[in-house]
């Protein structure tokens, strides 16, 4: 799954969005690293609905301005549950990995010393 | 909700990217688009809008053209993109390692500035664009896959806009030159978010697309103005890619995205040697008419034997 596909998924992971409060949900999720155009939100947002990943929630007019609200659906929310697991299970294998390396390192607590050859980070 | 601030230029360029959009579209989702425009645009300074409005403009032109990520000429952009990139990087440094010792000549008899770009531009930026392919950086892909088509429509410019205008002459430089103007466009016309992350199978893809250009490449023998082309290469590199590309009719994307690299690559070359060989058109038209007759007869019967499956899919789902 790309990022921006992953980051807007999550932004409609609790609440329907319409299309600007998705943008800043993205820029907030994403710690204001991407910051989507609107060209590029409504690209995502229409392969998104052709994919039934995401649905119409509403649309209403709100001090005279049309608004759309977007919400996940049930396989949304399973693509989303599923693409978490998958990235939850690569951080635990780093981390894990991190752990092990840190304390073979010289000067900390427990250290064994250089990791043999063909051992470590494979 | 704020309308932009830089007063009524952001409306009148946002008017005209509205109008990029098909009408349908437009009426359905313009007046939102122009909202979240709005929005995004109030903090924002002339640059923040013109970006905006270059990127609703773009959106407007693919969902005009059809080749947004929804649609499946977008998805198949999006999968050709690491061969087609791989195939031009193949297809420019094979014919320029093939060609060292002429260029070497050829620069020693003038050695201007403009003749070393000439000579070492187009590895360069074949060079730059695979390095950028593999790291998946798709805008610097672009960026030097235009730079590669600019070159190839400088030199089909060159030829055509001579004083003593020769046929022949500009479909020899058109063979050379129009696959790298084509990589081009298709690699600017892929969808941007369906573009594949730098993984290791990627830039295996691109690295074969790599070899297999350059094979093509080197198998046309396109710098070789003298050798009769025989009719089975035909087959071989115009009619097999495009008998691959039939695939899409039946939704497979894969050899359909495999038969369109290399037909970018070998259709203007075989194209202009069919032309060559024929002796111009009027002894081509008795030949081609009936090829192509064939050619649409399969895809009809293609088309026809495809969409058997997936009728019996949607009464199995019924």
């Amino acid at each position: 799954m790309q990022e921006p596909t992953l980051l807007l998924l999550t932004a409609l992971a609790d609440a329907p969005r319409h299309g600007y409060a998705l943008i800043q949900e993205v820029a907030a999720i994403s710690d204001g690293r991407v910051k989507m155009r609107t060209g590029t939100l409504y690209g995502a947002l229409d392969r998104l609905l052709g994919q039934g990943l995401i649905e119409v929630a509403a649309e209403e007019v709100v001090d005279g301005r049309a608004r759309r609200t977007y919400a996940l659906t049930g396989a949304g929310r399973e693509a989303l549950a599923a693409e978490a697991g998958r990235l939850r299970a690569v951080a635990t294998e780093a981390e894990r990995r991190l752990t092990k390396i840190r304390a073979m390192l010289p000067g900390n607590a427990g250290s064994q010393g250089r990791p043999a050859s063909g051992g470590g980070l494979s | 909700m704020t309308m932009p601030v830089i007063g009524a230029a952001p409306s009148v360029a946002l008017r005209a990217a509205l109008q990029l959009y098909p009408e349908r579209y437009r009426r359905e989702r313009g007046e939102e688009l122009a909202e979240v425009f709005a929005d995004t645009t109030a903090a924002g300074g002339r640059a923040a809008v013109a970006r905006e409005v270059l990127g609703l403009a773009v959106y407007g032109l693919r969902v005009r053209l059809g080749l947004t990520g929804a649609s499946a000429a977008g998805r198949l952009l999006a999968l050709a993109a690491p061969m087609i990139a791989g195939a031009v990087v193949g297809a420019t440094m094979v014919p320029w390692l093939a060609t060292v010792d002429r260029t070497t000549r050829w620069l020693a008899w003038d050695d201007s500035l403009g003749n070393h770009v000439r000579a070492f531009a187009p590895p360069v930026a074949a060079l730059l664009l695979a390095v950028a392919a593999l790291l998946g950086r798709w805008t610097a892909v672009r960026a030097t896959a235009l730079v590669l088509g600019v070159i190839g429509l400088s030199q089909l410019g060159e030829a055509v806009f001579t004083s003593h205008f020769d046929l022949w002459w500009s479909g020899y430089i058109g063979m050379a030159s129009l696959p790298f103007v084509a990589a081009a466009l298709l690699l600017v016309a892929a969808p941007t978010d369906l573009l594949p992350r730098p993984t290791l199978r990627t830039a295996g893809l691109v690295l074969a697309a790599a070899v297999a250009g350059g094979l093509l490449e080197a198998a046309q023998n396109w710098d070789d103005t003298t050798f009769p082309l025989d009719r089975w290469w035909v087959v071989a590199m115009l009619v097999a890619p495009l008998l691959l590309t039939f695939a899409a009719l039946r939704g497979r994307t894969v050899p359909t995205a495999v038969g369109m690299t290399a037909l970018v690559l070998t259709g203007p070359g075989c194209v202009f040697n069919i032309w060559r060989e024929a002796h111009g058109v009027s002894n081509l038209l008795p030949m081609a008419v009936p090829a192509a007759g064939l050619l649409v007869l399969v895809a009809v019967a293609v088309h026809r034997y495809g969409r058997r499956p997936a009728v019996a899919a949607v009464h199995r789902t019924a």
